[in-house]
């Protein structure tokens, strides 16, 4: 993953003003009970950074149930939130990051107030980075697409 | 940290790197109009100046509106946001079309001025849209989301948790 890592470190460096959106970069989904809204904000090769956005819902978390990615090692970067594992959330401190090699299983509750993350991650396998949230190999792969929400 | 001016904020906050900022805890607001759905986050507030990073889906409609008690810099990040303020029409169809050599659109990074008197609104297409609202709260205001600060058709549905 050092290649990631200093992917990751040089995005870090740069400011909104450097970000170039490509013209794929905006999606939603409804993934088990979370809605999310993603937009890919820079793009180099197989790295990119996607900004993650959970909606929120007053009075309940919401579950991301337990899933992979085959093709994408990721970084996930907290901005907002309280985010934690099936088992329960915690409030995230801005910066604080887990690293999610890909084919690992894993899955995220999320609480009321919603969350925001910065996913930087590199495309493996030769394919061609799209959304994150499209390399999904889980119980709700076959209804995790760019939808319409609300 | 003290500024005199949106301009100057707008300045600062563009020339920061990602991990200067410091977003309040929790702030995410989701709101859906009649015409569409937009998701928002505070990326960082300085007493009345803040800024909010909007994104939504295409493709969408929000009427015309105002928020009288911010005056905000937009500044374009992606998609394909049709924007107006009053009765001008800020980008050409032909300008949203057009996407720069490295893919990303033509109007990146281009800013609108939206004062708290001006009327706008946007038509969102296909490809959903993306931009930064970089706010001065006037008239002691709390800052909380510019959505919450609006005169114009009633939303559908607001949610958030501050």
């Amino acid at each position: 993953m050092k290649g990631l890592v200093e992917f990751a470190r040089s995005v870090l460096t740069m400011s909104f003003a450097e970000f170039r959106p490509p013209p794929d970069a905006l999606r939603a989904y409804r993934i088990g009970t979370a809605e999310f809204h993603t937009l890919i904000l820079f793009r180099h090769d197989q790295y990119q950074v996607e900004y993650i956005t959970c909606s929120p819902f007053p009075g309940r978390v919401s579950v991301v149930p337990e899933h992979s990615h085959p093709n994408v090692n990721s970084i996930d970067m907290f901005v907002h939130g309280q985010v934690g594992p099936l088992s329960g959330v915690v409030h995230c401190p801005y910066g604080s990051k887990r690293r999610i090699p890909h084919g690992v299983l894993h899955g995220a509750t999320v609480g009321e107030a919603g969350s925001a993350i910065l996913c930087f991650q590199q495309w493996i396998n030769g394919i061609e980075p799209t959304s994150i949230a499209l390399d999904w190999r889980g119980p709700d792969h076959h209804e995790v697409r760019a939808v319409r929400l609300g | 940290m003290e500024f005199d001016s949106l301009p100057s904020f707008a300045r600062w906050f563009l020339s920061q790197p990602f991990r200067a900022l410091r977003p309040p805890r929790s702030l995410v607001y989701f709101y859906q109009t009649e015409g569409g759905i937009v998701i928002s986050t505070v990326l960082c507030r300085h007493g009345q100046y803040q800024v909010e990073l909007f994104a939504g889906p295409g493709p969408g409609f929000f009427p015309p509106h105002r928020h009288p008690n911010v005056d905000s810099i937009e500044v374009m990040l992606g998609g394909d946001v049709g924007f107006r303020v009053g009765e001008r029409t800020v980008f050409s169809e032909a300008q949203l079309a057009s996407t720069a050599s490295d893919g990303a659109s033509l109007v990146t990074g281009q800013r609108i001025r939206v004062r708290p008197t001006d009327q706008h609104g946007a038509s969102v297409g296909e490809a959903g849209g993306a931009f930064l609202s970089i706010q001065r709260w006037l008239n002691d205001v709390e800052p909380t989301s510019v959505g919450l600060d609006w005169d114009g058709p009633a939303h559908l549905a607001i949610r958030g948790v501050a």
